[in-house]
């Protein structure tokens, strides 16, 4: 085995591992030695991405290129620091650049639906997602990405298969996790998606992200909120019904001469959207600030 | 490689030389200020949406029945306030001794207007949730479209009690 | 089998990046006492191979060889700190002092350094095997220790006779700088073992050649040195959750981990396998599994009673006005031990700031020390905030040592 080789592995494994600095300590030296190297500088700029040091790991692969402009491996990393970034045209430039080169390539498609997605060009999403995943029916961000994008477009039983299919390939992955979680609540199963989350939360307890979906999913699937079902489960268009309801019936409450129902009736309405209002954010304090 | 080559349309560039990405408004925001804000908020706020998705021309024929449901709230406003007997036994009971008919009829085209404008793009804001979960802050053009729709309402109610002067 | 030194060139001259021939073939030339050649060729290996510790040795038993002692004493030192040190006993009585603390090191009862973070603890004796009576305060998890993992690994007929069970590793988890590791080499005093530690140094020289074969030479090595404690600093490093790896490597040397700890290519009797870390939940599940690191024991900062002591132990020696350590322990909620240290070392700068400024001499007072101690953040706090959303929230009940301190201190 190669020094460079085994290099690589060591920087794979404690980026693996989340030890940036060590990763910057076993560069430091061989990048001291060799500065142009472009497979150190790739290295290099590999660890600054995972630090979150976007700005000096798009410098460094400015060096690598620099030193060999068809490095396949830093071409990619750009395009994912470009989709990081939210600099979405130069993602798609380099992405676009690379299927050139490797068109056969299902990762490169779904990395190409992943930036169209994030901007909201759905059509095309879908169509890089099944070109993915014609070509490699087994590549797993095709895989990913093909579970939000059928519920977007209100495709339930493609979402229910592929999510399927994501827990029976790799159960305990994170990412498959997120995606089972995004499924289940969008099908109103919110308890069974907040264990889903208290299970990614045990294994990242420091992120706050995690820790408000958590909160928020065992929010929505608290005893206190089945009076608002309806509005979770039909959303806006229970708010409309609500309305329209109301005032018909008020209308012919008034038209009955029925004033005192009436009022008591507008008073139910006008205490239950006062607590479709208050309730949500009430109860994701208290659980936050108690616990469960 | 599994069969023939991708299409070639796949591989064209769907974001070279267009504006910077940028956020939509949030269904709730788009939603609560359309019901106060009645059919022009809504019109301005999903305008908006669809100009951030580069859907505007495409989307004309919508927006111009939101536009036509805008301008009929404009129209009943000044009529149930300037002349509420042009309506005939359609005019509602108790709709001369105040405006809130005009503003009951006001939400619900705004509603309307919202609705049809929200199916246009729901699958575009069904996916920015999902992809992202970002939205932009929407207090700006919530108020902005709050303040279109009262300055033009309150034009209406002007000229109302000015034809009945 | 024996290779001919044609047969090593040719060998080379295809692979320049074979390590283990090119050490292979250093060797050969210093045993042929080709001594200008075979330093070229550690001198080569060295940049090759930086982390690890044999070719640096090889490096200085060419220049030992070549009469030039200082050199050899200083390569021999450089090659302490590295990763897979073994002391060389022909060099070592040549050389004599060179002594810096390996990373990797087989330490026997009669030699263990108190080197490591002394920060944290303050050990009483300055020198010698580190024992339970070294470390400040912790008592009640001293007491733990003792009877959970000490006594059953020293008296295992007695535990046996009441049917309880003995074996299986201990988890030491916490805060970092709260005295993990140094507990890990006083339990290894108290059992009069051997002492094998890895560090992260040799976590990344795993990398080096097959991973797992290196992981099983590990164990090996603490078999044929039992009575011994194989201590793992950063579990989380070597065993890292599966469910969160995404290279396979990682998750094939925790498979090689968790084989070797349930004693499949070897018996594991009279090792006690003791491991550290600051994230147990970076740590993978299997790992905690009867058997294997079943008991997880939480460090947590010294409390009020140590941090006193702390201070009074650190602050020996110095120019001292008068000082009140319990007022400043009762400041320092939450402080590790390296925490401890930056306050004193602050407090220090103060003083010599003053000098420098004023011109007269002073004593370190007590509002140095208080001053110090306001303006610095205990660095146990975000790793406490960590654990309370695990203990919140997480719900499965494995942190209940953490929840109970959590609630003691209000947290």
């Amino acid at each position: 085995m190669g020094a460079a080789f085994e290099l690589t592995r060591q920087i794979d494994h404690l980026l693996d591992v989340e030890r940036v600095e060590e990763a910057r300590r076993a560069l430091s030296q061989p990048l001291s030695e060799s500065p142009d190297s472009a497979e150190l500088l790739f290295l290099a700029a590999r660890v600054e991405t995972v630090a979150g040091s976007y700005e000096e790991a798009e410098r460094l692969l400015h060096d690598v290129l620099a030193h060999a402009p068809e490095h396949d491996g830093a071409r990619y990393l750009r395009s994912e620091l470009f989709r990081a970034s939210k600099r979405y045209p130069e993602a798609e430039a380099e992405l676009l650049g690379l299927l050139r080169d490797a068109p056969a390539s299902a990762t490169l498609h779904a990395m190409y639906a992943q930036v169209m997605f994030e901007t909201l060009h759905v059509e095309k999403a879908q169509a890089l997602v099944d070109e993915a995943l014609r070509l490699d029916p087994e590549e797993q961000l095709a895989k990913l990405l093909a579970v939000p994008l059928a519920i977007s477009t209100g495709r339930m039983e493609v979402a229910e298969s592929q999510v399927s299919e994501l827990m029976r390939d790799a159960p305990d992955a994170e990412a498959v996790s997120l995606t089972l979680i995004t499924y289940l609540n969008s099908r109103g199963r919110n308890r069974e998606a907040a264990e889903v989350a208290r299970g990614l939360l045990r294994a990242r307890p420091n992120e706050p992200e995690i820790l408000n979906l958590l909160i928020e999913l065992h929010a929505e699937a608290h005893w206190s909120s089945k009076p608002l079902a309806p509005l979770q489960r039909f959303g806006f268009g229970a708010s409309i019904g609500l309305w329209i309801g109301t005032v018909l019936v008020l209308q012919g409450l008034r038209a009955l001469d029925q004033p005192e129902l009436a009022g008591l009736f507008g008073l139910t309405v006008f205490v239950y959207v006062i607590y479709s209002w208050v309730q949500p954010p009430l109860i994701r304090r208290w659980l936050r600030r108690r616990g469960f | 490689m599994n069969g023939p080559p991708p299409p070639a349309s796949l591989l064209t560039p769907s974001l070279a030389g267009a504006p910077a990405h940028q956020l939509l408004l949030s269904p709730r925001a788009t939603f609560l200020t359309s019901f106060f804000g009645g059919p022009i908020a809504a019109l301005i706020l999903m305008g908006i949406n669809l100009q951030r998705l580069g859907r505007l021309k495409r989307e004309t024929a919508a927006l111009v029945v939101g536009g036509v449901l805008a301008l009929g709230a404009l129209v009943f406003g000044w009529v149930m306030l300037a002349q509420p007997e042009l309506l005939g036994s359609l005019a509602p009971e108790g709709a001369r001794r105040g405006g809130s008919w005009v503003r009951r009829l006001n939400n619900l085209l705004g509603v309307m207007t919202w609705g049809l404008l929200y199916l246009r793009m729901r699958v575009d804001l069904r996916a920015a949730e999902l992809s992202r979960g970002e939205f932009e802050k929407p207090w700006k053009w919530a108020g902005i479209a709050m303040g279109a729709s009262m300055v033009l309402h309150m034009m209406v109610n002007m000229a109302a009690a000015y034809s009945t002067l | 089998m024996e290779q001919s030194r044609a047969g090593l060139e040719r060998q080379l001259v295809e692979d320049p990046f074979d390590h283990a021939t090119r050490a292979h073939y250093a060797r050969l030339l210093l045993d042929e006492g080709a001594l200008e050649e075979a330093t070229r060729q550690y001198t080569l290996l060295v940049k090759q191979v930086p982390q690890e510790a044999a070719p640096v040795l090889g490096l200085a038993r060419c220049q030992l060889r070549a009469g030039e002692l200082n050199a050899a004493r200083e390569t021999y030192g450089r090659a302490r700190e590295l990763a897979g040190f073994i002391e060389d006993p022909e060099l070592a009585e040549a050389l004599g002092g060179a002594r810096n603390g390996p990373v990797l090191k087989v330490v026997d009862g009669s030699e263990a350094e108190t080197e490591g973070p002394l920060a944290e603890v303050v050990p009483i004796q300055a020198s010698g095997t580190v024992r339970f009576a070294d470390i400040v305060g912790m008592e009640a998890l001293k007491r733990t220790i003792r009877l959970r993992i000490v006594e059953p690994f020293l008296k295992p007929g007695l535990f046996q006779r009441f049917a309880k069970k003995s074996g299986g590793g201990l988890l030491l988890y916490g805060p970092p700088g709260c005295g993990k590791t140094l507990i890990a080499r006083a339990i290894a005093g108290e059992c009069r073992a051997t002492f094998i530690s890895v560090g992260i140094s040799d976590v990344l020289n795993m990398w080096i050649g097959e991973s797992e074969r290196n992981l099983a030479a590990l164990f090996e090595k603490a078999r044929a040195n039992r009575p011994a404690v194989l201590f793992f600093d950063e579990l989380d490093s070597l065993a890292y959750s599966r469910s969160k790896a995404s290279n396979e490597h990682t998750r094939s040397l925790v498979n090689e981990f968790l084989s070797q700890l349930d004693g499949l290519s070897g018996d594991n009797e009279r090792i006690l396998v003791l491991a550290a870390t600051n994230m147990p939940w970076d740590v993978d599940g299997a790992m905690k599994r009867p058997g294997r690191f079943d008991k997880q024991i939480f460090v947590p900062p010294p409390d009020a009673e140590a941090r006193a002591e702390m201070f009074r132990l650190k602050l020996q020696g110095l120019p001292l006005g008068h000082i009140d350590p319990v007022a400043l322990a009762r400041m320092t909620s939450h402080a590790s031990g390296a925490d401890i240290d930056g306050i004193i070392e602050e407090a220090k700068e103060r003083v010599l700031a003053d000098i420098v400024e004023s011109g007269d001499e002073r004593l370190l007072r007590q509002d140095d020390l208080v001053g110090a101690a306001r303006d610095t953040q205990p660095s146990t706090l975000d790793w406490l905030r960590t654990a309370k959303n695990l203990v919140k929230y997480g719900g499965d009940g494995s942190y209940k040592d953490v929840e109970a301190y959590l609630k003691a201190e209000r947290l």
